[in-house]
């Protein structure tokens, strides 16, 4: 413990550093050299300072860009932070060579350079600055391609090169491959004569948990100019009000041998799903009698949403039924997920999912993360995947937000959905409990904890001298002591 | 319970101490009345729901808690027996040091109880395993919940069986010592009633095997 700091003091430091620390993942250091364009036009950064992606775009990319000869190279990276550097590029020896960053930090003494520590999202920076580039795009996963490719000096090139994806494992040979990469990237530019600045950037400074995929998913992602901004999509469908911003599946398989497991992820946003509801009565032998026109006396509503993009289709479907008679409080039923992709992966059909979706008369479920976890144990297999073969599989439903109403028509309450325009109802069942299960284990634990202590304090209290026997008018006790 | 009941200090001394209580117990009964109220008035009594937590709670739980109620109580009661008897064997050994050797079958009976509630919670240990709640078969997960109520159940059992056997043969014990040090025949027949209290210990582990006979959370 350090002496002379108070308890209150550390606790407070400890809060703000991980706050920080958390809200820290987006904000990457960039690197810009050039061997033959003065860099000292750019303003530098100031201590502590977060550059974001706009002034990064208008201050330091776009002057870059200004000359009709000299082209431009950004090397991004998915994972890239100050303290990467601190730990593998050798810092603490005067004479060192850089570590795993021998090129970089060669390219950055030798040549004329600016180093900027923290810049807010700098991807999106470099995503504006390509749609809005007058010469020619070239976008590269690996200095190969580029060697292939034919550069005409001369030509104002943006040149975007994707190198590989830290994953965690062994990270000092990652940066070391990489940068590799790099020197080889800048020894084929400056063979063929281009004069060029180039900018060493990531996407962010920790890898998220599920993201680390393979090739081309950096700035190719499917909406990635809208992805700040888009917030999730609101449709009344038959009575049946919903908003939901994204649905993710993510398959996660098994090691297989000594390689580590691999995932598939899948994201779907609601821009443009397709979305049936069908009104449905539930019969006294438990199946489902639905019709597909609307007639207005249901106790159940069988739901079915499809999602197409690039990378394949999923078809979820839940029936969501009333559990007593007076539509007082609704819940969703075991239903299922389908999933065909678009080249190769698991095809999933008919997989069960439980949902939990559930709230009662007048209000709106809503979960901002509506975790299920269908369940591994059958799915049909295509040639190369079998269900021994996957560890786990996870839907995720990200803003999530559901209301449906049942007996309008009896007058039993439930609001009227028929106006397209209404909003949906301002009292909340929120999926996640204010007090979680495992709260509760350790509140349960501790109180009991607790309990035994204040009763043995109570013990200790009652301790009283045993004076039943004194007699204060008698004689003292004498006792003999014999040594 | 004798030694612990609390009655009032003989000379009174300090501030009393009854405004805290009161005050505590006010602000604890208005902050519960309020979040209460919240809940119902506003149409959310069903988000108490006991069950949900009872079902949710993982058997992991309910079975370490089984196995640290089955030694702790039984420890508790085996001291609390060894406590009373002990005094009053020291007590008693002052004027009569003869009654010191034969009235540590008191002793050991009270430790009988201890062991009883060591043996428990180690067979009760054994079997606990895996289980993976989303991969292994529905069989096996709801075993698995099954065995941990169970369990916390023979945990809870062999434990109150032992706290309770072990303060009545500390007592017994207690009086054993104390009448066998004025009158040395009584010792004998004095024993009996100390068995019969040892008895109880025993039903309680025996009942304790049958809950968790069979029973294990995972398939390992």
């Amino acid at each position: 413990m350090i002496p002379n700091v108070k308890m209150s003091q550390m606790l407070i430091f400890g809060v703000l550093f991980t706050f920080f620390m958390l809200v820290n993942t987006d904000k990457t250091p960039a690197l810009i050299w050039s061997p033959n364009r003065p860099l000292s036009g750019l303003s530098p950064s100031y201590a502590g300072e977060t550059i974001q992606a706009d002034h990064f775009l208008d201050n330091y990319l776009t002057p870059l860009t200004t000359d009709p000869a000299q082209s431009l190279i950004v090397f991004v990276q998915n994972k890239l932070s100050v303290e990467d550097f601190t730990k593998h590029a050798d810092v603490y020896n005067p004479n060192s060579d850089g570590g795993a960053f021998r090129n970089v930090k060669a390219a950055m003494d030798e040549n004329f350079s600016v180093h900027l520590p923290e810049i807010a999202s700098p991807t999106s920076a470099v995503q504006k600055l390509s749609t809005s580039f007058t010469g020619e795009r070239v976008t590269v996963d690996s200095p190969t391609d580029l060697e292939n490719m034919d550069l005409k000096p001369g030509t104002q090139y943006l040149i975007i090169i994707s190198l590989k994806p830290i994953s965690g494992k062994d990270e000092f040979s990652e940066f070391k491959m990489n940068d590799e990469d790099i020197g080889k990237c800048l020894h084929h530019l400056s063979r063929r004569g281009l004069q060029y600045s180039a900018v060493y950037t990531a996407e962010a400074s920790q890898v998220s948990e599920e993201a680390v995929h393979s090739g081309r998913q950096l700035l190719a992602a499917e909406d990635a100019a809208d992805n700040t901004t888009y917030n999730g999509t609101f449709y009344n469908v038959q009575n049946v009000l919903m908003y939901l911003q994204y649905v993710n599946l993510t398959i996660t398989r098994k090691a297989i041998g000594a390689g580590k497991p691999r995932l598939e992820t899948y994201q779907w946003n609601f821009k443009t799903p397709n979305i049936t509801v069908e009104q449905c009565n539930d019969t006294i032998n438990g199946s489902l009698d639905c019709v597909a026109t609307p007639h207005g006396d249901y106790n159940a509503l069988r739901i079915n949403m499809t999602f197409d993009n690039s990378n394949g289709t999923a078809n979820l479907r839940f029936t969501i039924k009333q559990t007593d008679n007076m539509g007082s409080q609704w819940k969703s039923t075991r239903g299922t997920v389908d999933l065909t992709p678009s080249s190769e992966g698991v095809t999933l059909t008919g997989m069960d999912v439980d949902y939990n979706i559930e709230s009662i008369r007048g209000f709106c479920f809503h979960c901002a993360r509506l975790y299920t976890k269908p369940s591994v144990r059958n799915f049909t297999s295509n040639a190369t995947v079998y269900p021994s073969d996957v560890e786990k599989i996870t839907l995720t439903m990200t803003r999530f937000q559901i209301e449906v109403s049942f007996n309008t028509s009896k007058g039993l309450g439930g609001r009227d959905f028929t106006n397209t325009s209404i909003p949906f109802s301002t009292d909340v069942w929120e999926c996640v409990e204010f007090f979680t299960v495992p709260i509760w284990m350790g509140i349960i634990s501790t109180l009991f904890l607790i309990l035994i202590l204040f009763y043995g304090l109570t013990m200790i209290a009652n301790i009283t001298t045993m004076d039943r026997f004194d007699d204060p008018k008698a004689k003292t006790i004498t006792v003999t002591v014999n040594e | 319970m004798m030694d612990y009941e609390p009655r009032g200090p003989t000379k009174s001394m300090g501030v009393s101490s009854y405004p805290v209580y009161y005050s505590v117990y006010l602000l604890a009964t208005t902050a519960i009345t309020i979040i209460v109220g919240y809940y119902i008035l506003t149409g959310q009594g069903g988000r108490f729901d006991i069950g949900w937590l009872l079902s949710s709670i993982s058997p992991y739980m309910w079975a370490c808690l089984g196995i640290g109620l089955a030694i702790s109580l039984s420890v508790v009661g085996a001291a609390w027996g060894i406590l009373t008897t002990g005094a009053s064997i020291l007590g008693g050994g002052v004027k009569a040091p003869r009654i010191k050797t034969k009235n540590l079958i008191s002793i050991i009976f009270c430790e009988a109880v201890a062991i009883y509630g060591i043996i428990m919670a180690i067979v009760i240990t054994n079997n606990i395993g895996s289980f993976n709640q989303y991969t292994d078969s529905e069989d096996a997960v709801l075993k698995s919940y099954q065995a941990g109520y169970k369990m916390f159940a023979a945990g809870l059992t062999v434990g109150v069986c032992n706290i309770s056997c072990g303060i009545c043969v500390g007592i017994v014990g207690s009086g054993a010592a104390l009448a066998d040090a004025q009158n040395s025949t009584l010792f004998v027949k004095i024993l009996i009633i100390e068995i019969f209290g040892s008895a109880i210990g025993l039903f309680g582990v025996i009942v304790s095997i049958l809950q968790i006979a069979g029973s294990k959370i995972g398939t390992d």
